[in-house]
């Protein structure tokens, strides 16, 4: 076997020769393949995501783990991490999602915590085969979380051209642990600690999954080099998540490592290199499902629901009871030693002796550029049709009913309604809202979850893409009151080698950074997927982020709808010059310039007001939206629409640039709706938190939302319930047969 | 022309693990057959179709298992005639 | 007689907690039993709860149709010792099993649906006379393998002996004999023969107003035979 044959450059080629103090065997030269692909090692992004935030009073395990973990309160913690399954969904969807369903959940289990919550984040193309991904993908991601038994209580899905070869599978798993519990994770090994394989049995499955499939763009003549498709589980999966959880409440688990990418290999040596330990694994023990499989074959399988358990000596016996009681073996499969070599044998012959250190840390990586300082802002000029030269006074009743309407704005019940959201009875807002509140065990506080990451608004400026996604995911979580505790970023880009790229996705970790920082959240683990690009087409620089808040009052969130029209509606924090920069209304007329900068430090201070002023009788807001995707239009849409039906709303706004001030989708911004006869005071609070605030509208009591533009009103329009009920839901006419949007 | 009536067994790839025949096969173990050594499920399509001759038949049903019936990452299949009438 | 609620644990079984939860919400004594026993212990009432028990490979319900503590559930039925409740993927198993009758096939737009629905008993079961005719329950689905199906010459029978327990009724709770989330013969959500009730829709997570429903606590009360809390 040559280098260049499991992917190394000449010069990582070199690196482990000198490493190695030697010419390494054929199979050595394998686990270096596989542990340097840019899927395992970072290399290309490892310097950079070292700029984010990280830290915080409330954090129990930054990245680097398995996830990471926070502190909800003195008895519960709350592990949770983003994961891209892209690649595989793409060869096959179905299994391609199932199984990054199953990884996902994997990795929280290795925490040690029980799996509550599920979010995903798709990205798909509207042409070709755009629709049978996403059906497929749906059907993956529904097939592994209903039968597992881990609720989907939110997500997302954006359409992009540079999605349709690349499609994005990014899972968020969210899961809880008590604080009493000993730290688990791959960190407590000690020599003398038998090591031990959990699960289903080992296949030729996924074999160069990582190095090749994940690690590699795609070109039309890449299906030969296909590996056998690994196939999701959910049954062994369940089975697996409860024996692994009933043994490290045994006390017995010493370590705890999952097997994903790149298998056996990179769970035993990412294990030794965090325990600081060696390991001796004897292959031939490892349980195989097909005959004949090789040393490497068995390191490199990527079969699912598989788990590394690593027991101590005192209650290792209970751990392996545990276990049984689940039906499921645990074979062991090797040894923890105190020499800090890494050595694997094939009955009596050793097969290879390294350091694990060097598998894991000793691949050479990217340097990071050096200007840490946000981009300057390029204002483009305006193309040729677009807003600035269109409509500059009244406003477009045709274009607003098409952003309703858009498939990156329209309702998603079709795909979520196959997602089963209300198992383990904690889910009090499920995915018809843009905020998820769940109960959680143990504690008198709950969690807030959201998840953002458009693509769209990173497309131009990569930066202002990356602070947007902090601050949309934040503001979701201040709607309720709730205190951001970590964010997990799933940072997905094309070719890193490309100049282009590698630019890009840096200052969309700048911009992810900067907001981070402002908005005072730690960013506690995540994951990178790079080479999404097919036949050199890339993907626009896509971050998607997670976040989790702590909730205080999870059993009476507040409001994102209304029971009463007694109110007037306020755009709180508004763009100071709203601009449609990578707008749904921009896209659908074929331009895309850059989307605004968040004004990050008014976002801070809007943010810990509303912190108070959601549950202040005295501000007595009603209802409260963050502003995204379709801008204030949509906020208010979506509202109106789940609003009771006895409410109506009339929204007025100043003649000049009212489809800018409706279509603007600048993050930060709040549609809330106040008592009106409350709505002095609120205005006064603002004034004197300097929080800027528009009036923009009333409630009333007839069903219809009323749109009045120049004061006294120079254009209006009125919409039913039903037609705009028809334009947000109008997947019900399309795509015949299957029912989806 | 003749109908001919042909079947189809879409399978997993050997290699593929069968998550569904794993675990029926452990029942059917556990429950009185203990001799079942291997259990995998697949899937079978009955076709009936028109054509020249059986060869005839059988090129389009593989055009039919390639194009639609069977997923090339996961699937393969076999097609035999099972009888004509003219 | 207190109850004493065993909830059976199948391998692949995942609404066991909750149910187990639902149950001591409502005071009950409740234990969880694994399939592989060959007795119910001494309860009094036994429920197969949801989930995908042994993946729902081969079909839904199958594989744990046949699980050892099945037989003990066969024969206390057969005594009159027990009362048997099956939810979901319990009801599958149950119509697996031939306990009760029927099956339970695949939603008739082939894919998983999880959404709130209005169900309303239609003959009140002779065993649970609290059930009356034309209660309404505000009740969550979860299922892929929901369309209620039976063949027609047992079709007389299911009516004549009062089986027909729940159907499904538009979200406005409207008769209209016509909603069907899933593809149901006669809309049909839930069936009842002697002391075995089985239902697609799961009371166990409609037991708080702040999960959108708390109907689910009168539903199993009622259920037990106890007085709603």
């Amino acid at each position: 076997m040559t280098p260049d044959a499991v992917g190394l450059t000449a010069k990582e080629a070199e690196r482990v020769r000198q490493l190695c103090g030697r010419e390494p065997n054929d199979l050595e030269w394998g686990l270096f393949g596989a542990l340097w692909s840019e899927h395992c090692s970072y290399k290309s992004s490892k310097r950079v995501l070292a700029w984010l935030p990280k830290e915080g009073p409330q954090v129990v395990a930054g990245p680097g783990g398995n996830a990471g973990v926070v502190r909800l309160d003195d008895r519960m913690e709350v592990a949770f991490k983003v994961e891209s399954h892209n690649h595989p969904s793409y060869v096959e969807p179905v299994q391609g999602a199932a199984t990054g369903v199953g990884g996902i959940i994997r990795d929280i289990v290795a925490m040690g915590a029980r799996p509550i919550a599920l979010m995903d984040s798709l990205r798909f193309g509207l042409e070709g085969n755009g629709q049978r991904l996403r059906d497929g993908v749906v059907a993956g991601i529904g097939g592994y979380g209903n039968a597992i038994g881990v609720p989907t209580v939110g997500g997302e899905v954006y359409y992009g051209p540079g999605y349709a070869k690349n499609p994005l599978v990014n899972v968020l798993c969210v899961g809880v642990r008590q604080s009493k519990d000993a730290i688990v994770g791959a960190s407590g090994a000690r020599p003398g600690q038998m090591v031990y394989l959990l699960g289903q049995a080992t296949g030729r499955d996924g074999i160069h999954g990582a190095s090749l499939l994940a690690s590699r763009d795609f070109s039309a003549d890449d299906q030969d080099m296909r590996p056998t498709v690994q196939v999701g589980d959910p049954y062994t999966g369940k089975l697996l998540m409860e024996a692994t959880l009933a043994a490290i409440e045994t006390g017995g688990v010493a370590a705890v490592q999952d097997l994903g990418a790149a298998g056996l290999v990179s769970a035993s040596s990412e294990l030794a290199v965090q325990s600081q330990v060696g390991l001796e694994l004897h292959l031939d023990q490892v349980p195989c499902r097909e005959s004949a499989m090789s040393g490497y074959e068995i390191m490199m399988s990527e079969t699912q629901e598989r788990m590394l358990l690593v027991l101590n000596s005192a209650h290792g016996g209970e751990a392996l009871a545990a276990i049984s009681q689940w039906g499921l073996n645990a074979t062991p499969i090797g040894r923890v030693t105190a020499s800090g070599r890494y050595v694997l044998y094939f009955g009596e012959r050793e097969v290879a002796n390294l350091e694990a250190s060097w598998l894991v840390d000793g691949c050479p990586l990217t340097p990071a550029g050096k200007d840490l300082v946000a981009p300057a802002f390029k204002p483009m000029r305006p193309s040729p049709g677009s807003m600035e030269e269109g409509v500059e006074e009244g406003f477009d009743a045709g274009a607003l009913m098409a952003i309703a309407s858009d498939p990156d704005c329209r309702e998603r019940r079709p795909i979520f309604q196959r997602y089963d959201s209300m198992i383990q009875t904690a889910t009090v807002w499920g995915p018809d809202h843009e905020v998820s509140v769940l109960t959680v065990d143990g504690s008198p506080w709950g969690l807030a979850l959201a998840v953002s990451g458009i693509g769209r608004w990173a497309a131009v400026d990569a930066y202002a893409g990356g602070a947007a996604a902090v601050s949309v995911v934040v503001s979701r979580l201040a709607t309720q009151g709730a205190v951001a505790l970590g964010l997990t970023d799933g940072l997905n880009a094309g070719n890193p080698d490309k100049p282009e790229v590698k630019q890009a996705f840096e200052q969309m970790v700048l911009g992810i950074r900067d907001a981070a920082r402002a908005l005072d959240v730690p960013v506690t683990g995540g994951n990178v997927s790079f080479h999404n690009e097919t036949d050199g087409a890339a993907i626009w620089p896509t971050p998607v982020i997670g976040g989790v808040g702590r909730h205080f009052h999870p059993t009476a969130p507040v409001a994102d709808s209304l029971n009463r029209p007694d109110v007037t509606l306020l755009l709180i924090n508004p763009a100071l010059s709203p601009s449609l920069g990578g707008s749904v209304w921009e896209r659908q007329h074929g331009v895309l310039t850059a989307y605004p900068r968040v004004r990050l430090s008014d976002l801070a201070h809007t943010v810990t007001w509303l912190g108070t002023a959601v549950s202040d009788v005295d501000a007595d807001i009603r209802a409260v939206r963050a502003v995204a995707d379709g801008g204030l239009w949509l906020a208010l849409v979506k509202m109106w629409l789940a609003s009771a039906p006895s409410v109506g709303m009339t929204v007025t706004l100043e003649a000049v640039h009212a489809m800018p001030r409706l279509l603007s989708e600048e993050a930060g911004q709040f549609l809330a709706a106040v008592a009106t006869t409350r709505v002095e005071a609120t205005l006064l609070q603002l004034q004197s938190n300097a929080i800027g605030c528009l009036v923009v509208g009333q409630g009333h009591d007839g069903d219809y939302l009323e749109l009045q533009v120049g004061r006294p009103s120079r254009w209006t329009r009125r919409w039913s319930r039903s037609q705009m009920r028809a334009a947000w839901q109008s997947w019900e006419g399309d795509s015949g047969g299957s029912g989806t949007p | 022309m003749t109908q001919f009536r042909l079947r189809m067994a879409v399978t997993l790839k050997p290699e593929v693990l069968d998550p569904a025949g794993q675990a029926t096969q452990q029942v059917v173990h556990e429950r009185g057959f203990p001799e079942v050594s291997e259990l995998r499920i697949g899937k079978v399509v009955d076709i009936a179709m028109h054509a020249h001759s059986a060869e005839d038949a059988l090129a389009k049903a593989r055009r039919l298992g390639n194009e639609f019936l069977a997923n090339p990452v996961l699937e393969r299949f076999e097609v035999w005639v099972q009888s004509d009438e003219t | 007689m207190k109850p004493k609620v065993a909830v059976i644990r199948f391998p692949g079984s995942n609404c066991d907690r909750d149910t187990v939860q639902a149950f001591q919400s409502l005071g009950a004594e409740t234990t969880i039993l694994a399939y592989d026993r060959e007795d119910l212990e001494d309860a009094t009432h036994v429920v197969l709860p949801g989930g995908f028990s042994y993946g729902d490979y081969l079909r839904a319900g199958a594989l744990a149709a046949h699980a050892p503590i099945m037989q003990a559930l066969v024969d206390a039925i057969s005594r009159g010792a027990i009362e048997v409740l099956g939810i979901c993927n319990g009801f599958q198993i149950l119509c697996e099993r031939g306990i009760l009758p029927g099956a339970l096939f695949a939603n008739v737009s082939g894919q998983f649906r999880c959404s709130w629905e209005w169900v309303e008993v239609l003959t009140p079961p002779a065993r649970w006379p609290g059930f009356r005719r034309g209660m309404r329950f505000r009740l969550p689905i979860a299922h892929a393998d929901g369309a209620y199906r039976i063949g027609h010459s047992d079709r007389e029978a299911l009516w004549a002996q009062g089986s027909v327990f729940l159907r499904y009724v538009d979200p406005d709770g409207q008769e209209t004999g016509e909603y069907n989330p899933n593809g149901s013969w006669e809309a049909i959500a839930g069936i009842s023969e002697g002391p075995v009730m089985g239902l697609m829709p799961h009371p166990e997570r409609a037991m708080q107003p702040w999960l959108g429903s708390k109907d689910g606590r009168l539903f199993l009360s009622l259920w037990l035979q106890e007085v709603p809390q």
